[in-house]
C-alpha cells in the first residue's frame, strides 16, 4: 500500500513537472487569461496558436494569410523563439504576452 | 471552400441564458446567395468574429452601470434573432448577452450588417471559383443551425484555461474640466466621446511629414475618466508613441513584435497608469495620386481619410477593445494635411466625431467632416484598390424577407 502511495505520489509530481501554469494577455494587457497544465514537452510556437483561441485573437491577416505571433516572456523582457520548448523556456508563474507582426496599409 | 449545410431541422430553440458560463456559441451560421433572378449560387458555412460585438456589448454594460469593469467577458452568449416573417433558421441579426454576478448585465441586438466583412469574404472567395461573374449583382440571406455537437463539446484545448479580468483604470472627473469645454455633437450618440489634443494632431502631422514618402505611425494612450455629471465613460488621448521596429513603404508598415515591445516599455517608462487607447498612422496619398489634380485629389474619398482591410484587422488584432481608436492622418499636400478618427460602434469599425482640446476653446470635429461625397465618381483605380484591397468585384444585397 505504501509503495502504491509512493508510486502515486511520484507520478503526479512528475506531472506537476512536466506542465506549466502561467499567464497569457494579449498586447494591451487587458485581455489575460490564466493557463494551467501547459505540457513541458510543447514547443512556444504550438501553444502559442492555442493560446489565440483562448484569447479570441484572429489568426489570419485581411487576405487570408496567417498572421505571425511571438511570446514576450515578460521575466526576461525577450521574445520566445517557437521552437523553444515549454519546459526550456518557462516557470510557472511567468507571463507571456502575444506580439503580432501586422500590417497597416 | 463550398460545404453544403445539412438539411434544415438540427435546430432547437435557442439556448437559455441561465446556461451561459462562457462564451457560449452554439449555432452554426451560413450565408445563402441568389442571383437577382432568384436561382441559387450556394449555401456556404461561414466562420464569423463574434469578439468585437462581445466587446461592444460589454462596453455597453460598463457605460450603462449594468455590468462592472471586473465583470469579464466570457460569461457571455450569442444566439441568432430570427426574421419575423420567416423564422427560424433565417437570420436578422442575434443578441450579446453578458452576465454579471453582482449587476443585472446587459444585452445588446445587432443587425446582419455587423456581418458585411462575412460577405466581402464569401463573394471574393464565389467570384474567384467562378460562381459569380464580375460585378454581378446578389442577393444573399444568412441562416443559422443548432448544432448540439458543438454545444456539448464546446472548444478543445489541451490545458485549461480562465479568464482574468484585468484592472481597468477608470478615473473619476468632469468632462469639461479635462477637455477645456463643454461635451457637444455626437450625433451617433453611440460612440464613447474622445479628447484629441491639439498638440497629439500636430505631432502626427509632423511625423507624417518627416516620414515621406512612406507611411508612420505609433501607439495613441491615454486615460478613461467617468464623467462625474453625465456619469458616461469617456476617453482622454494624452500622448502618442511613435512606432519604432517598423518596416515602411509608401503604401504599408508592418508593426512588428519589438514595435509593440518597445511601446510598452516606453508606456511603463512614463509611469502615468496610461493604458492603450489605439494607433495612428499616415497616408502618404500626395504619393499615390502625384498624377491627379489638386481639385480632384481634394475631392477624393482617399484624401478624407479611411480604413483599409489592412488597417482594419490591425485595429481588431491589436486593438479589439471597444472604446479604442483609430487616427489616420492623410498627407495630401503641404497645405492639405487632415485627421480623421474611426472607433468602434456596435462591433464595426466607423468614422467617428472627435474633440480637439488644447486651443482656445474646446472644438467637435464631427464624422461628417471627413466623409467622402456621396455622388463622388469613382474612376480612379487607386480609391478602389486601397480601401477593399481590390477585393470585391461583386455587389450586393442583404433580402429581408
Amino acid at each position: 500500500m505504501m509503495a502504491e502511495n509512493s508510486n502515486a505520489r511520484e507520478v503526479n509530481m512528475a506531472q506537476a513537472v512536466a506542465e506549466r501554469n502561467i499567464t497569457v494577455s494579449d498586447l494591451s494587457q487587458q485581455k489575460v487569461v490564466a493557463v494551467e497544465g501547459v505540457s513541458a514537452d510543447a514547443s512556444v510556437g504550438d501553444v502559442v496558436r492555442d493560446f489565440l483561441n483562448e484569447l479570441n485573437l484572429p489568426r489570419n491577416d485581411a487576405h487570408g494569410q496567417s498572421l505571425s505571433y511571438q511570446a514576450l516572456l515578460n521575466r526576461e523582457a525577450r521574445h520566445l523563439r517557437s521552437d523553444e520548448l515549454v519546459g526550456d523556456a518557462l516557470e510557472n508563474g511567468d507571463w507571456l504576452t502575444l506580439h503580432p507582426v501586422v500590417d497597416a496599409g | 471552400m463550398r460545404q453544403q449545410l445539412g438539411p434544415v431541422m438540427a435546430h432547437r430553440a435557442p439556448a437559455p441564458i441561465e446556461d451561459v458560463t462562457m462564451t457560449a456559441q452554439r449555432y452554426r451560421y451560413a450565408m445563402r446567395v441568389f442571383r437577382t433572378d432568384g436561382t441559387c449560387v450556394g449555401q456556404v458555412a461561414t466562420a464569423v468574429d463574434w469578439e468585437p460585438a462581445i466587446e461592444s456589448a460589454w462596453l455597453d454594460g460598463v457605460r450603462r452601470g449594468a455590468l462592472q469593469t471586473t465583470d469579464g467577458t466570457r460569461a457571455s452568449a450569442i444566439r441568432p434573432l430570427w426574421q419575423a416573417e420567416h423564422g427560424e433558421p433565417y437570420v436578422s441579426g442575434f443578441r450579446v448577452t453578458i452576465v454579471s454576478d453582482e449587476r443585472d448585465g446587459i444585452s445588446e441586438d445587432f443587425t446582419i450588417a455587423y456581418l458585411k466583412p462575412v460577405v466581402r469574404r464569401v463573394l471574393a472567395d464565389l467570384l474567384h471559383e467562378g460562381y459569380l461573374k464580375e460585378n454581378e449583382t446578389v442577393q444573399y440571406q444568412f441562416l443559422a443551425f443548432f448544432d448540439e455537437a458543438h454545444a456539448k463539446a464546446g472548444p478543445s484545448s489541451p490545458f485549461t484555461a480562465r479568464e482574468v479580468v484585468p484592472l481597468l483604470p477608470i478615473k473619476g472627473s468632469r468632462f469639461s474640466d479635462v477637455a477645456g469645454g463643454e461635451r457637444s455633437g455626437d450625433p451617433q450618440g453611440a460612440d464613447i466621446p474622445t479628447i484629441v489634443p491639439q498638440r497629439i494632431l500636430d505631432q502626427t502631422r509632423d511625423l507624417a511629414r518627416g516620414a515621406r514618402p512612406n507611411e508612420t505611425g505609433g501607439i495613441l494612450i491615454g486615460y478613461l475618466h467617468r464623467d462625474t455629471e453625465s456619469n458616461d465613460l469617456f476617453a482622454e488621448i494624452t500622448g502618442q508613441i511613435p512606432a519604432v521596429h517598423t518596416t515602411k513603404d509608401v503604401d504599408r508598415m508592418t508593426f512588428t513584435s519589438e514595435t509593440w515591445a518597445a511601446a510598452r516599455a516606453a508606456l511603463e517608462l512614463r509611469n502615468r497608469q496610461e493604458i492603450y487607447l489605439g494607433w495612428w498612422h499616415s497616408h502618404p496619398v500626395r504619393e499615390w495620386c502625384g498624377e491627379c489634380p489638386k481639385e480632384k485629389k481634394a475631392a477624393c474619398s482617399l484624401s478624407r481619410g479611411f480604413l483599409s482591410v489592412d488597417d482594419r484587422q490591425l485595429h481588431r488584432v491589436a486593438f479589439p477593445r471597444a472604446y479604442t481608436c483609430a487616427l489616420v492622418v492623410s498627407d495630401v499636400d503641404d497645405d492639405n494635411i487632415g485627421h480623421a478618427l474611426f472607433g468602434w460602434r456596435h462591433g464595426v469599425l466607423e468614422r467617428r466625431g472627435f474633440h480637439v482640446s488644447g486651443n482656445t476653446e474646446l472644438v467637435y470635429v464631427p464624422a461628417s467632416a471627413a466623409r467622402p461625397a456621396e455622388n463622388r465618381s469613382t474612376e480612379c483605380p487607386s480609391e478602389e484598390l486601397k480601401q477593399e484591397g481590390g477585393n470585391h468585384a461583386t455587389e450586393s444585397s442583404s433580402n429581408d424577407g
